[in-house]
């Protein structure tokens, strides 16, 4: 063999060896003085009938020896009562006020460390953009936060780093059902498991310009509109040539589908409840009507404000002045609150029809348990506190998040609030989890879909919306069986 | 008079080529201004500007209290002045090493050289998402985790892209500056010292500054390998302004401008080498 095949040989067997030492299992070398029992074979001397009788005989004996053994590292133990533990708790900045956003967080932490001194609570803020590769990147490398929230689709959970925090609520002293609204459960739940607590709680509405409509001559929009309705208004308030406009967005682009409220009072909901089904959701004719609804105010009835606007602006858009309605939820309020320089009221979303009941768009964020995490009760107890009435009230009071605790809400009396009490009122009604945070696959999967079918009847005209749905949702549902399949793997 | 006339007509002809050429480079040179003169615009704009319609182009008035606020909601001269440790330190490790390696490259010879230069250009191709796992791994086994030191370590292994750039440089010298200093006795490092790296200055401008851009815009680096916001750069501090739902447009384009100022004043220092660097890096090779 000469030298070249030499090395190449050495560095081969170098990299099979490396591998197979990172596949190997972990296990560390301890010296063991272990005592265990041997068999040894001894001469037994015994006299029978005047006879001496010399035998072999196996009689057992302790030895003892010092060893070293391979073991596994053994799990890290839970600190007692009395030792000070330090819980990492990661979370995202909003985008706007940071600094009272950061202040709260540090607020919260101080506290909860005030009622348990023996609990050290580490806070560490990131910009939401990337937040979720900061997580899932730390969590593969067993360097994730102990408590985190965030915004994954409700079955993330099978993924298996979520801690199942069913054990935890059953061994509390409080309900559930009562501690939170409706969405704050739905969210958290997973095949009937608890993987995490609502951080906050919020719904979604439309906000109108009053001095648009008194301009107008129309009268507000009240309880128990339709979209009808919600159309003639807007139709009404839009001026073109005076930069003005009916709506904003119903909310975003393509996200009107996604978002609203209206989707689920048109009888349409695109993805299953279980997040694993399209075929046949997103393609009946209640989704189709829905679809059409939505893209004709801006194709048809040109109602909607321009789309780089919506794009630049979002939501936001309505603090222009300009636009007459449009779907915010609570996420949105300090925004306006804080900024509109005209007067503005809220109202429900518009219902289907006079005979159709409502079901809301509400939302919420949740704090999830690492499946990792060592110090798991204390971890529970800050989750527990964070999603109690004593955080929340401090997080109501700083303004940042409406909270996921109906009583607070009663104790600051907010269902009186001319406006929080829309909030209020759409947090009681039925609700589902939206489409979008049903399947960890729906953006890998499904949200394309809408923004194609846009492209297709917006921008090129071609309004064979269930033409172009027999091809899409076919393709749809193979890339969700396929990811679900990987997952069974 | 005719020879008036033709000059005449030659030197009206010559202003008016000389006018359309600057009359088309204007009209480019405003499409590129747009955008940052938007930035600039907002950066100056008060909450109730932002949002009207139609789009204010000039701010009235002028919030400059907005610069002020951004250093009010975030420790912005905290993380400009982590940027800055981090980009000295990187310029400095991929100087140095995309150096010596690109020199072994281009001016030793090895078995399987060729084939190792053929496997680093390999890297290149490798998405920075697929490592980003394992290296992460790497680093939080190392204990790395909430330091600088996954950020700064590996500039000093080099990076394919300048090593490529440097290599195609090395090659365009002639081989004869090394023999003749080989027969003055120099070693190999020597030659590389004082006669290979002062003619390669406008190379080591270009690392330095491509080094300077990646580091300086790097976003995802930080994010993940760092915990605490005392640490973050000036990347994430910014990011810090756009949330899911709510971004402050001003105080985000205030801030962009001044985190701007540190790159422009670089690029106009490096200006001429680093032009003259991408053209013989680029040609040459």
């Amino acid at each position: 063999m000469n030298a070249k095949k030499l090395v190449g040989f050495m560095l081969v067997l170098l990299a099979v060896t490396a591998v197979l030492a990172a596949c190997a299992p972990q296990t560390v070398e301890v010296t063991r003085v272990i005592t265990e029992t041997v068999t040894e074979q001894v001469e037994v001397t015994r006299v029978v009938e005047g006879e001496v009788i010399t035998e072999v005989q196996e009689v057992p004996v302790e030895v003892t020896r010092v060893v070293e053994v391979a073991v596994e590292p053994e799990p890290v133990a839970e600190a007692g009562e009395d030792e000070v533990v330090t819980i990492s708790w990661w979370g995202t900045e909003r985008g706007r006020d940071t600094a009272e956003t950061r202040e709260l967080h540090l607020q919260l932490a101080r506290a909860f460390e005030e009622s348990h001194p023996n609990t050290k609570i580490a806070v560490s803020l990131f910009p939401s953009r990337g937040f979720s590769n900061r997580v899932l990147t730390a969590i593969a490398a067993n360097e994730g936060p102990d408590i985190w929230y965030h915004y994954f689709a409700t079955d993330i959970a099978t993924q298996g780093f979520l801690e199942d925090l069913t054990p935890y609520i059953e061994a509390s002293d409080f309900d559930p059902a009562e501690r939170w609204f409706p969405i704050g459960q739905q969210r958290a739940v997973y095949d009937g498991r608890y993987y995490g607590v609502p951080r906050d709680a919020t719904a979604g509405f439309i906000a109108y310009n009053k001095d648009m409509f008194d301009a107008a001559g129309l009268a507000y929009p009240e309880e128990g509109w339709t979209i009808a309705d919600y159309r003639d208004m807007a139709i009404a308030l839009t001026d073109v040539a005076n930069d003005q406009y009916g709506i904003g967005a119903i909310v975003g682009t393509p996200g009107c589908f996604q978002w609203s409220s209206f989707s689920f009072n048109m009888g349409a909901d695109f993805v299953s409840l279980d997040g694993s089904q399209v075929a046949g959701y997103m393609d009946t004719p209640e989704a189709v009507a829905a679809l059409k609804f939505c893209m004709d105010l801006t194709a048809t009835d040109q109602v909607a404000a321009p789309s780089g606007l919506q794009e630049q602006f979002g939501e936001l858009v309505f603090l222009s002045g300009q636009v007459g309605l449009q779907h915010i939820s609570t996420w949105e309020l300090p925004a306006i609150n804080e900024q509109a320089d005209f007067n503005w009221g809220v109202v429900a979303p518009p219902r289907y029809d006079e005979n159709t009941d409502e079901i809301a768009w509400t939302d919420s964020y949740v704090y999830y348990m690492s499946a990792d995490t060592v110090q798991k009760q204390r971890a529970w107890e800050f989750m527990e506190w964070l999603s109690g009435p004593e955080a929340a009230m401090i997080m109501a009071e700083a303004g940042v998040w409406t909270p996921a605790v109906p009583s607070v809400w009663e104790e600051l009396d907010w269902q009186n609030d001319p406006v929080l009490s829309v909030a209020w009122n759409e947090l009681q009604k039925e609700t589902r989890v939206s489409n979008y945070e049903r399947s960890q696959f729906y953006w890998d999967c499904v949200g394309d879909i809408f923004y194609d079918v846009w492209t297709n009847y917006v921008d090129l005209g071609d309004t064979d919306i269930e033409g172009f749905l027999a091809t899409a949702v076919p393709d749809a549902q193979s890339c969700l069986d396929d990811n679900y399949a990987s997952l069974d793997q | 008079m005719s020879v008036y006339t033709s000059e005449s007509k030659w030197h009206w002809r010559k202003l008016l080529t000389t006018t359309r050429g600057y009359f088309v480079l204007l009209i480019f040179a405003v499409v590129f201004l747009v955008p940052f003169y938007w930035m600039f615009a907002t950066a100056l704009k008060g909450d109730e500007q932002l949002f009207q319609l139609p789009p204010a182009w000039v701010p009235n008035p002028l919030v400059w209290e907005n610069f002020a606020q951004v250093f009010k909601e975030v420790p912005f001269g905290r993380f400009l002045t982590n940027s800055v440790v981090l980009v000295v330190w990187n310029v400095v490790g991929q100087v140095v090493s995309c150096t010596l390696i690109a020199y072994g490259f281009a001016r030793l010879r090895f078995p399987g050289r060729d084939a190792l230069f053929l496997v680093l250009l390999a890297t290149l191709m490798v998405p920075r998402q697929v490592t980003l796992v394992p290296q992460f791994i790497l680093f939080a086994k190392l204990g790395w985790v909430n330091t600088y030191l996954p950020l700064i370590l590996p500039a000093f292994t080099g990076s394919p892209f300048l090593i490529f750039l440097m290599r195609q440089y090395m090659m365009t010298i002639p081989l004869d500056l090394d023999e003749a200093a080989t027969i003055d006795g120099a070693g190999r490092l020597q030659i590389l010292r004082h006669v290979i790296m002062p003619i390669s200055g406008p190379a080591l401008v270009l690392v330095a500054v491509f080094t300077f851009t990646d580091v300086w815009n790097d976003f995802m680096g930080p994010l993940i390998y760092l915990n605490d916001p005392e640490k973050f750069t000036v990347s994430l501090g910014l990011s810090f302004f756009q949330g899911a739902k709510e971004t402050s447009w001003h105080l985000l384009m205030a801030g962009s401008l001044m985190s701007m100022i540190p790159p422009m004043i670089l690029f106009f220092l490096a200006q001429k080498r680093l032009l003259g660097g991408l053209a013989a890096a680029g040609i040459k090779g």
